[in-house]
């Protein structure tokens, strides 16, 4: 079985971000970059799925600049079974729109029988990739898979929903996100990082995907007009009460005259959906 | 496929008026809550699929109902499944898409999107 997985380098989470006033992108230069941390579980999930399915390659995808490519050869060759990691050059900057439909092209021209992206990017975190690759490479699209069966071509898949777990089946080539789930992402081996310098990065121009706009900002339909940071939150009131009670009714006070209480004097309890990105320190 | 359009000599603007009825669909109980708003025409899918949680006949019935409708905008809410469908409308309906929105507005035949990014934190 042919896996192929997509990866993306994002600005180290913790490290200080800054946009460009110009572009009103992320300015990635002489920032740390770390692999997506949804893609390390990918990558997690395709290793674990290769062990059980002998004679199974992965093939690690990135969508990135030449000097992208350069720095996730230091970082990921290890997990490679003889097989090239591919790039794409890019000119500019891509939206997801545009981005997905240049990736599902090279995804096309490598072929795969099984696809695994991470669900979400730790910077752009639209989520929309995946499901926009599924809709260009007219493949089923299964997300948030925490456990996957493979038999006769098929993939049995437990997915997180919305409201539980949800067991579905899937014919291959199909593509899969994976839950924070699916197990803890692997360390490299030594003997792996020692075979990665043998092997070699294959690349794909933007001129082989024969598109019919620009990859860049300029065939994009999104448009940044602005940036600005989030607004610098003031100092917490600070209550001093003499007992529970009273910080209590101070409490009941302060909820009450911002109307966060409904008529029977109950805190109005905001849904909150659970996100995929819920366990993570982002 | 079933619309209950809203009787043509009804205003446009809702404020205050009466909220459409269902008759044909009133036996879903979500159309049924749906109608205590003020909202001009409900879609409901009777397709039994939907109803399984899968997701794929949700992007099919959406991007129907797109299709004949034609919307200039489509919201959808940011659940789970919402993300997933959200990024698979925009590739076949060829629309552009803004995640994680927390305010917008309509100005000169565009949306206008405010987001969070990185966390909304650097």
């Amino acid at each position: 079985m042919k896996i192929v997985v997509t990866v993306k380098l994002v600005p180290d989470p913790n490290a200080e971000k800054r946009l460009d006033p110009q572009s009103k992108h992320l300015v990635r230069s002489g920032v740390e970059t770390v692999l997506n941390p949804y893609d390390e579980y990918a990558l997690e999930a395709a290793l674990q799925l290769r062990e059980r399915m002998p004679g199974s390659t992965v093939t690690v995808f990135q969508y990135g600049t030449e000097a992208l490519k350069r720095r996730c050869a230091k970082r990921w060759r290890w997990v490679l079974t003889k097989r090239p990691i591919l790039a794409i050059r890019r000119s500019r900057v891509a939206t997801c729109g545009r981005r997905s439909l240049a990736m599902s092209r090279a995804l096309a021209k490598i072929g795969f029988d099984l696809l695994i992206v991470g669900g979400l990017t730790d910077d752009g975190s639209t989520g929309a990739v995946p499901g926009s690759l599924a809709e260009h490479l007219q493949i089923p699209c299964v997300t948030i898979a925490r456990k996957v069966e493979i038999a006769d071509n098929r993939l049995s898949v437990e997915r997180e929903t919305d409201t539980g777990y949800q067991t579905v089946g899937v014919p291959l080539p199909a593509l899969l996100t994976t839950a924070l789930t699916f197990g803890e992402p692997r360390y490299a081996s030594l003997k792996g990082i020692m075979g990665a310098k043998k092997k070699t990065i294959a690349a794909l121009s933007v001129a082989d995907l024969e598109l019919d706009a620009p990859v860049g900002t300029s065939g994009s339909k999104v448009e940044i007009e602005s940036f600005a940071p989030p607004p610098a939150r003031g100092r917490g009131r600070v209550v001093e009460a003499d007992d529970g009670a009273a910080g209590a009714a101070a409490i009941f006070e302060f909820l009450r005259e911002r109307g966060s209480l409904n008529n029977e004097g109950r805190h109005r309890l905001r849904r909150t959906p659970r996100r995929p990105d819920a366990q993570s320190n982002v | 496929m079933k619309s209950q359009r809203r009787p043509a000599h009804w205003p446009t603007h809702w404020a205050g008026k009466p909220t459409p009825s269902f008759s044909a669909a009133a036996h879903n109980v979500l159309a049924e809550q749906l109608a205590a708003y003020p909202l001009d025409v409900v879609h409901v899918s009777e397709d039994s699929d939907v109803d399984k949680f899968l997701l794929d006949p949700v992007v099919d019935y959406v991007a129907a109902v797109a299709a004949e409708t034609g919307p200039a905008l489509l919201l959808i809410p940011n659940t789970l499944s919402g993300r997933d469908v959200a990024g698979r409308l925009s590739a076949r309906l060829k629309a552009g898409l803004a995640a994680d929105v927390t305010e917008f507005h309509i100005a000169g035949g565009a949306v206008a999107c405010t987001a969070p990014k990185m966390a909304a934190r650097w």
